[in-house]
């Protein structure tokens, strides 16, 4: 029982771990997953209609079911590549009331040059700098 | 801060960009609010100053990560131990 917890718990922290080192992988995870449910919920359906057919006796419609089913699946796979393949627009996160710290001169882009630095150094760094350039 | 700087060292480049863009992003969010909480503006900050403010955040926001993985394995180690025994 504890171990399956811990499975349970590493596997949490792992996706936990995953979804905020590589962003990108809740979106991964959310295709696949999407893709996924709508395959087997395809198939399952499809093995309903056989199961059905086969006891009704109505098979004027298997070969169409057949072909829908696998285009269903073809469809779902396309989706999910450009799905995938498409790059969401880089959007920062907001903070509430944000607003009120810009002026005129300064908007959003202000930050914009902080983002970009390599390093960014603390003021005793900075005295630090000045002073072996002394 | 060794700890997690020798774990960044090994980690692929991409992860370490990703997870330098992260913590800035979540350093400028806290400066942000704390900018926001005092009423003022940027403006009232030179370059310097904010250079400042979201490095030593940043400083917070690495301290932060380090306490938490330390946390996870140990909670980790005492599951494990307790499945064990």
């Amino acid at each position: 029982m504890i171990r399956k917890l811990n499975q349970l718990v590493g596997l949490i922290l792992t996706t936990k771990l995953m979804t905020w080192v590589v962003p990108d992988s809740k979106r991964f995870i959310k295709g696949i997953i999407t893709t996924a449910i709508t395959i087997i919920f395809t198939i399952y359906f499809h093995s309903e209609y056989l199961r059905w057919a086969e006891i009704s006796g109505n098979i004027n419609l298997v070969s169409t079911s057949y072909i829908l089913k696998n285009l269903i699946i073809l469809i779902s796979l396309i989706a999910l590549y450009f799905y995938l393949k498409k790059t969401p627009k880089k959007a920062y996160a907001k903070v509430k009331g944000e607003e009120k710290i810009y002026t005129k001169n300064n908007n959003e882009d202000y930050f914009d040059k902080f983002r970009n630095k390599d390093k960014l150094k603390t003021k005793a760094e900075q005295i630090l700098e000045k002073d072996d350039r002394g | 801060m060794s700890m997690l700087s020798n774990l960044l060292e090994k980690a692929p480049q991409s992860v370490k960009d990703k997870y330098k863009m992260k913590i800035r992003e979540k350093a400028i969010e806290r400066v942000k609010e704390k900018i926001i909480k005092h009423n003022k503006t940027i403006d009232d900050y030179s370059d310097d100053e904010m250079e400042d403010l979201i490095a030593s955040e940043e400083g917070n926001l690495n301290e932060d990560v380090k306490k938490t993985v330390l946390t996870t394995l140990l909670v980790a180690a005492g599951i494990e131990i307790m499945a064990g025994g």
